[in-house]
């Protein structure tokens, strides 16, 4: 029959207050939605040619006007600020893996601080998906607001096209 | 021979009672039914080392005021002794058996009070050479020849702990609700084409299951006397060191 001592007790105890957790289960999402968000990331940077970043747009083309200035100030901010957010994408992504690690896949228990990183480590990838929608958003309602203004311009100039003909056509009548 | 000597050498004080008198000691003093008096005790023939051990655990106790209290003598059982209580049971086990140290890769888990109370037992020079551990069960749960389960005796989820996890659980959900918010905002804002974002929502996540009503482990400790055995298991003198209500 085997006994264990105070003494032997006592040397592994674990501390009731401090026993691991499993995640709950936004924070296990959490997780997974920045694994997912910092693996794109990382892989845009990675796999998209080098020149894409550099690209600007040239006036007298598409875009019209100050527009042209604003969509290459906006390229520039984003190639300055890329090379920062892809380190603290790749250390973010260093402590979700920790993470999904160290909980067994999100399957097992945690000791507390990993219940904060898992908190903290969405703030990353959430800034990450943010800065690129706006980005791309604000892109994107440049091209919109260029492609109106070349359907009016387009229209007007047909329209002026089609009343000069109709002028000259009836004229010539 | 020695069982003569032994008879001689007793000099045992009555059990505290005082400390006893608190909660559900009583009952469970009650309920292990031990044998407590000097006149009982007197009864088995100890070896004089755990007689001396005896002595000196008591008079340690006194010197240091540390609230470990001498029960009685019994046998160090094998497996779960089952004992009727008032209002619960009991299931008394060596903590080499237990399920929850079991589960815990041999590892004891108590509040941080408890261990604080018991490293100060072991500072003083104290040990005792096994642990028992007696659970509180819902009232006709364990009958006597069944063993005790991880289910009966696992605790709640830590209180404290618990809310900050949840809190920090609403805090994750709240991010990516705000994410999936800003996401479909500037869409919409850029074009009605653009607007099908998806919004990341997260669900309400389930608390931690934790028990409606928490029972109370006692831990005892034994001075275990291997010359004397009954029915196959060591005789040993029992002694209360700790106990505590799991937070629920």
């Amino acid at each position: 029959m085997e006994f264990i001592s105070l003494s032997q007790l006592l040397r592994g105890s674990r501390v009731y207050e401090r026993l691991p957790q499993p995640l709950q289960d936004a924070l296990k999402r959490s997780v997974w939605y920045t694994l997912i968000t910092e693996i794109a990331a990382l892989s845009l940077f990675i796999f998209l040619p080098n020149h894409i970043w550099w690209t600007h747009v040239q006036p007298g083309g598409f875009f019209l006007g100050p527009s042209v200035d604003i969509t290459n100030a906006m390229l520039d901010i984003a190639v300055v600020v890329l090379p920062y957010l892809m380190v603290i994408n790749l250390f973010n992504l260093f402590l979700t893996l920790s993470i999904l690690t160290v909980s067994l896949l999100l399957m097992g228990p945690v000791h507390e601080p990993f219940h904060w990183l898992a908190t903290a480590n969405a703030l990353p990838a959430g800034l990450n998906i943010v800065l690129t929608t706006i980005t791309v958003g604000f892109l994107a309602i440049i091209v919109i607001i260029n492609a109106i203004i070349w359907v009016i311009i387009i229209t007007v100039a047909i329209s002026l096209i089609f009343g000069a003909l109709m002028a000259l056509f009836s004229s010539s009548r | 021979m020695n069982k003569q000597r032994s008879f001689q050498t007793i000099s045992v004080e009555a059990p505290q009672r005082q400390t006893l008198a608190q909660g559900r000691y009583p009952d469970m003093v009650q309920a292990l039914a031990m044998r407590s008096s000097t006149h009982e005790m007197s009864l088995f023939p100890f070896h004089p080392t755990t007689i001396r051990r005896h002595e000196w655990t008591l008079a340690t106790a006194e010197r240091h005021r540390l609230p470990v209290v001498f029960i009685g003598c019994a046998p160090a059982n094998e497996g779960t002794k089952v004992f009727k209580g008032v209002e619960t049971d009991w299931g008394l086990i060596n903590i080499a058996e237990d399920p929850h140290y079991l589960d815990q890769d041999r590892r004891a888990v108590m509040p941080l009070r408890v261990q604080h109370e018991l490293r100060t037992i072991a500072r003083t020079g104290m040990d005792f050479e096994a642990i028992y551990i007696a659970h509180e069960v819902e009232k006709h749960s364990l009958v006597p020849g069944q063993s005790l389960t991880l289910e009966m005796i696992a605790p709640p989820a830590p209180e404290d702990f618990t809310k900050r996890s949840s809190m920090l659980n609403v805090a994750a959900e709240g991010i990516w609700s705000g994410i999936g918010k800003i996401i479909t905002a500037t869409l919409r804002l850029g074009a009605n084409a653009l607007s099908a974002g998806a919004s990341v929502s997260a669900g309400v996540a389930s608390g931690f299951s934790s028990s409606a009503y928490s029972y109370d482990p006692i831990i005892f400790g034994l001075h275990i006397d291997r010359s004397v055995q009954i029915e196959g298991c060591p005789l040993a003198l029992w002694y209360y060191l700790a106990s505590w209500t799991w937070e629920a």
